[in-house]
C-alpha cells in the first residue's frame, strides 16, 4: 500500500459516517461527492516541491468546489505535521490507551510507560499488537520525531479522555478532531475559491450530520468547516476564502503551499495569471461558455509541464489532467 | 440543495454511460438544391454582387438551413416562394448581362427551389416518429430560436399527442435530467456539450447523410487524448427518396468504422449550411423598421450585443451599461461600464420597455416638479431656434455663426447633437452662450442656463435613482432564477421601468448607423 492510500484511509473512515440532510432525512453522502472530498484531502495532504496543478471536467459543477474544498481544508488539518503539537498531545494519552501510529508505515499499539530518557528528552513507550506470527515489538517515540497518530478504536473515547479535546464543541473542531485529536484551532487560507460567490456559499450551506456518540450526532454545514474568511465572525477561526473572479478584491498574500480552486472556466481564464506560483485547481463544465479555451489553455501548460503526477483518487463521470508545473523558488 | 445532490449523482453516474444513436437521411430534392445553392453562393462570392444581394442571399440560406431539421415538409415552411422567385428572376436579368456563365446554377437553384414547393416528403419525421412511442422522458433541443420556432408549431402539428417537450441547447446546462434527447441536424451545430455531456441516458442525432458531420466524444485533455470516452455511438441509416423510404438497421457499428461511401465532393460541411451572423444585415433591417415609423430618422454609430436566446441589442458606441455582477455582494452588484468593457459572459441590464434617455426624462421630470414646463418649454425654445436656423440658412452657416460668437465645438456633428433630443444641453457653456448669441436671446441667458443647469442635474439624479431602485430589484434575484436565460424586473411607481438583464454571448466586430429608436432594444436575431 502506498504511503497516500494509507492517508486516505483516514478521510474515508470521516465520510462513512457523515450524512446530509434532505427534506428532514438523512442520506450517505454520494460516491462522487465523497471521491471529490478524497480527491481534495490527498491533493493536500501530499507535499511536492512544484507547484501542482488539477483539473476537473465534471458533469456538473454544481457543489463539486465545495466539496474538493471541503477535502482540502481537512488535508491541510491532517496533513499539518507539526511535531511538537502531536507529541503534546501524544504526551497527555493515559497508558493503556490503544493508538494508531503513522511513522514509516502503520503500526496499531498500546502505550505503555511515559519516560524520559537519559537525556532529558520526553519518550513514549508504545507496545505493538502482537503480529500472526506471535512477534511483538515496543516503539519508542520521543518528542523530537515527525509522526502522525489516531485512536483506532472509537475516537470519541478521546474526545471524553483526552484533555487536549475536551470544550471543543464546534462543527469544524468535531471533525477537526476526528481525523486528527492534536488538532489546535488556528487561522490558515488553505485555499482560495476563485468564482460566483453567492453559488459557492449556496453550495457549502448544504446541511451535514457526523456521529459523536453511538446515540447522537452532531450537525453542521460544509461551510462549518469551510469557514471562509469573508463568512465567518471577525476573530473566528478561518480556513478558506472566496474571491470574486470580477471582482478587484485585494487577496492576502499567501505562501505558495496554498491552492486556488478556481469554479468554471471563465474564472480560470480571467484570474489564473494572478497566481503563477499557486497549485491550481480548475473544475470546469462542458457547458460552461469558454470551457474549450480554460482547456486549451491548461493543455499548453501540461506540455510545458516539469514533471507527470497523478493522483490516487479517481472519479467516475470525471477526466481528469494532472501534472508538476514550476519548481518552487525557481 | 439536497433534491440536487441526488440530481448531480445521476449526472455523474450516466457521464461515462450515454449512447448516442445516430440516424441518417437523405432526400434527393433537398440534397440536390443544398448543393445547387452551395454552388450559386461560391460563384456569386467572386463577383460584385457578394454585398449587394446579401439580404436575399441570406433568405435563401435560411431557407436552405430550414430544410436540413425541419420535420414539416418543405411546401409548409413559413417562406413567400413569390418574393424569392421574383428575386432569383431579378438576379437572372443582372447576370445574363454581366456574368452569363452563373446562369446554369442560378437556374439550377430556381429549379430545385419550384420542385421543393410541391415536395411533400417528411423523412426526418419518419425517423422522429419511430422515436418517440415510448412513455421515456424526452426532449427536443433546437439549436437556436428558429429551430425551436419550427419543432414547436411541427409537433403541435404532426404530433399532437405526444409529450415530447421541446427547449434551446442553452437551457440544457441546468439539473434537469432527461431519459432521452433528440437533436435535428448535423451535431456541429449544437454546442459540444449537448454532444459530449448530454442530460440524458440517451441522444439520438437525426442528421443529413449528405453533410459532413462528426460526432465527437473523445477526452479533452492532452494526457487522455487517445482515451475514447466509453460512449456507443449506435448509427441506423435511412435514405429516402421520393419514390419511398428504405430503412438500412446498422445499429452497434463503431462510427470510426463505417466511413461514407459517397466521395468528397458530395458532402457539404455543416457550418456552411447554416445561416450567417451579419450585423450590417441586421442593422439595415432596423432602418426599415424605423423609415416605417418614423420617417425622420437620426442615427449614431452602434455596436451589436448578441445575447443569449438568439437575441441582439444595438447600444451606441459611447453608451454606459449596466453590468451586473451575482457574484457581488448586494451593493455592488451594478456598475456601468463603458460598451467596450462589455465581453461574453457579461450580463448586462437594460431597460425593455422605454429607452434609457424617455426613462430617465420620466423621473427627472417629476424631480423638476412645478418648474418642469418652464424649463422643458426653454429647452425646447433655443433648440427649436436652432433648428429653424439650419432649416433657412443650412448647418455649416449655424457653424459659422456659434464660432464667430466663441463656440468651441461647434463641428457639424456637435450641432447636430444638440439640436436633437439626445443631449440636454453642451459641455461647454461658451457654446450655450454662442446659441443665445445667434437666437439674439442674450438678454435672458441667464434665465435660460439656470434652467438647463437644474434639467441636466435633474437627469443625473434621475439616473443615480434608476441604479438605486435597480439595485434593490437585483438584491431579491435568486440563484434558482439565475438558471434562466435572462430576466424581467419591473421597478414600482415607474412607467416603463422595465429591465431585462441579459447575459452576453457575443460582440462581433463592426460599427454600423442605427436609428436612435432602434437602440437598447433587444431583437430577435434569427428572423
Amino acid at each position: 500500500m502506498q504511503f497516500s492510500n494509507i492517508r486516505l484511509v483516514e478521510i474515508q473512515q470521516l465520510l462513512s459516517v457523515m450524512q446530509y440532510q434532505q427534506t428532514n432525512k438523512w442520506f450517505s453522502i454520494p460516491d462522487w461527492a465523497c471521491e471529490l472530498v478524497t480527491l481534495g484531502f490527498e491533493f493536500a495532504v501530499e507535499s511536492y516541491q512544484s507547484q501542482r496543478i488539477l483539473a476537473l471536467v465534471v458533469p456538473t459543477r454544481e457543489m463539486a468546489a465545495a466539496f474538493f474544498g471541503v477535502g482540502l481544508v481537512l488535508g491541510r488539518i491532517f496533513g499539518d505535521t507539526d511535531g511538537k503539537n502531536d507529541f503534546e498531545a501524544f504526551w497527555q494519552l493515559e497508558e493503556s490507551t490503544s493508538v494508531k501510529l503513522i511513522i514509516g508505515g502503520v503500526h496499531t499499539g498500546v502505550i505503555q510507560s511515559k519516560t524520559f530518557n537519559a537525556s532529558g528528552i520526553r519518550e513514549v513507550r508504545v507496545k505493538i499488537d502482537k503480529k500472526r506470527d506471535g512477534s511483538g515489538t515496543e516503539l519508542r517515540i520521543n518528542e523530537k520525531m515527525k509522526f502522525d497518530f489516531s485512536l483506532p478504536e472509537s475516537r470519541v473515547r478521546l474526545r471524553k479522555d483526552a484533555s487536549i479535546s475536551t470544550e471543543k464543541t464546534s462543527f469544524f473542531e468535531h471533525i477537526a478532531h476526528l481525523l486528527k485529536p492534536t488538532f489546535v484551532p488556528s487561522s490558515k487560507l488553505d485555499c482560495l475559491f476563485v468564482g460566483e460567490k453567492n453559488t459557492l456559499k449556496l453550495a457549502a450551506e448544504l446541511v451535514v450530520r457526523v456521529s459523536d456518540t453511538s446515540n447522537s450526532f452532531l450537525m453542521g454545514c460544509l461551510l462549518d468547516v469551510l469557514r471562509p474568511k469573508s463568512v465567518v465572525d471577525v476573530g473566528t477561526v478561518y480556513r478558506c476564502n472566496f474571491l470574486s473572479s470580477r471582482s478587484n478584491d485585494d487577496f492576502e498574500v499567501m505562501n505558495e503551499l496554498t491552492s486556488i480552486i478556481f469554479d468554471g472556466s471563465t474564472e480560470f481564464l480571467h484570474c489564473v495569471d494572478q497566481f503563477p506560483k499557486h497549485n491550481w485547481v480548475v473544475i470546469l463544465e462542458q457547458s460552461d461558455s469558454q470551457f474549450q479555451a480554460a482547456v486549451d489553455r491548461l493543455n499548453s501548460d501540461f506540455i510545458r509541464r516539469s514533471e507527470d503526477w497523478k493522483p490516487v483518487t479517481q472519479i467516475q463521470g470525471v477526466e481528469m489532467l494532472s501534472f508538476l508545473g514550476e519548481q518552487y523558488g525557481s | 440543495m439536497g433534491r440536487n445532490l441526488e440530481v448531480i449523482t445521476k449526472l455523474y453516474q450516466q457521464a461515462s454511460n450515454t449512447e448516442i444513436h445516430a440516424h441518417e437521411f437523405r432526400d434527393v430534392l433537398v440534397q440536390q438544391f443544398s448543393f445547387a445553392v452551395q454552388k450559386f453562393f461560391n460563384g456569386i462570392a467572386d463577383t460584385p454582387y457578394a454585398t449587394p444581394w446579401m439580404q436575399g442571399l441570406q433568405a435563401i440560406r435560411k431557407y436552405r438551413y430550414t430544410l436540413v431539421f425541419t420535420l414539416l415538409p418543405a411546401n409548409d415552411i413559413d417562406i413567400f416562394p413569390s418574393q424569392i422567385l421574383e428575386q432569383l428572376q431579378r438576379w437572372r436579368n443582372v447576370l445574363q448581362q454581366s456574368y452569363p456563365n452563373m446562369i446554369l446554377t442560378l437556374d439550377a437553384v430556381s429549379e430545385g427551389f419550384q420542385q421543393l414547393q410541391t415536395h411533400t416528403d417528411t423523412p426526418i419525421a419518419d425517423i422522429f416518429q419511430t422515436l418517440i412511442g415510448s412513455d421515456e422522458s424526452m426532449i427536443l433541443v433546437a439549436a437556436d430560436k428558429r429551430q425551436l420556432a419550427l419543432h414547436k408549431k411541427a409537433l403541435l402539428h404532426s404530433f399532437p399527442n405526444s409529450k415530447i417537450r421541446t427547449c434551446q441547447q442553452s437551457e440544457l446546462a441546468g439539473l434537469e435530467l432527461f431519459d432521452r434527447l433528440i437533436v435535428i441536424g448535423p451535431a456541429a451545430w449544437f454546442k459540444s456539450y449537448v454532444i459530449a455531456a448530454p442530460r440524458a441516458k440517451r441522444l439520438d442525432v437525426i442528421r443529413p447523410s449528405w453533410i459532413r458531420d462528426v460526432i465527437e466524444s473523445n477526452c479533452v485533455f492532452l494526457n487522455n487524448k487517445d482515451v475514447q470516452r466509453t460512449v456507443l455511438v449506435h448509427r441506423s441509416t435511412s435514405k429516402s427518396s421520393n419514390l419511398g423510404i428504405m430503412e438500412i438497421e446498422s445499429q452497434g457499428v463503431p462510427e470510426s468504422q463505417e466511413e461514407p461511401t459517397l466521395n468528397g465532393e458530395d458532402f457539404l460541411d455543416a457550418l456552411e449550411v447554416r445561416p450567417l451572423l451579419d450585423v450590417s444585415i441586421i442593422a439595415q433591417r432596423q432602418r426599415i423598421f424605423d423609415d416605417s415609423e418614423q420617417g425622420n430618422q437620426e442615427f449614431t454609430d452602434a455596436r451589436l450585443l448578441v445575447l443569449d436566446e438568439q437575441l441582439g441589442v444595438f447600444l451606441p458606441i459611447d453608451a454606459l451599461v449596466y453590468a451586473v455582477d451575482f457574484s457581488k455582494t448586494n451593493d455592488d452588484r451594478v456598475e456601468r461600464i463603458k460598451l467596450p468593457a462589455v465581453i461574453e459572459n457579461t450580463w448586462i441590464a437594460f431597460r425593455t420597455e422605454r429607452s434609457d434617455r424617455e426613462l430617465i426624462e420620466q423621473i427627472a421630470d417629476r424631480l423638476l416638479g412645478d418648474d418642469k414646463t418652464q424649463f422643458r418649454k426653454l429647452q425646447r425654445d433655443w433648440k427649436q431656434g436652432l433648428e429653424n436656423f439650419v432649416q433657412n440658412k443650412g448647418i455649416e452657416k449655424l457653424g459659422e455663426r456659434l464660432r464667430f460668437y466663441g463656440a468651441q465645438n461647434a463641428s457639424q456633428n456637435n450641432v447636430k447633437r444638440w439640436i436633437s433630443n439626445q443631449s440636454i444641453w453642451m459641455d461647454k457653456l461658451d457654446d450655450f452662450k454662442a446659441v443665445m448669441s445667434v437666437l439674439n436671446l442674450v438678454a435672458r441667458e441667464n434665465e435660460y442656463i439656470e434652467a438647463m443647469r437644474r434639467i441636466d442635474q435633474a437627469h443625473l439624479m434621475a439616473g443615480q435613482k434608476i441604479r438605486g431602485l435597480l439595485l434593490e430589484k437585483l438584491k431579491t434575484i435568486t440563484n434558482r432564477q439565475l438558471q434562466k436565460v435572462h430576466l424581467e424586473i419591473s421597478m414600482e411607481g415607474v412607467e416603463g421601468g422595465k429591465f431585462g438583464i441579459f447575459r452576453v454571448i457575443g460582440v462581433p466586430d463592426g460599427i454600423v448607423k442605427i436609428p436612435f429608436s432602434r437602440l437598447g432594444k433587444p431583437l430577435p436575431l434569427d428572423d
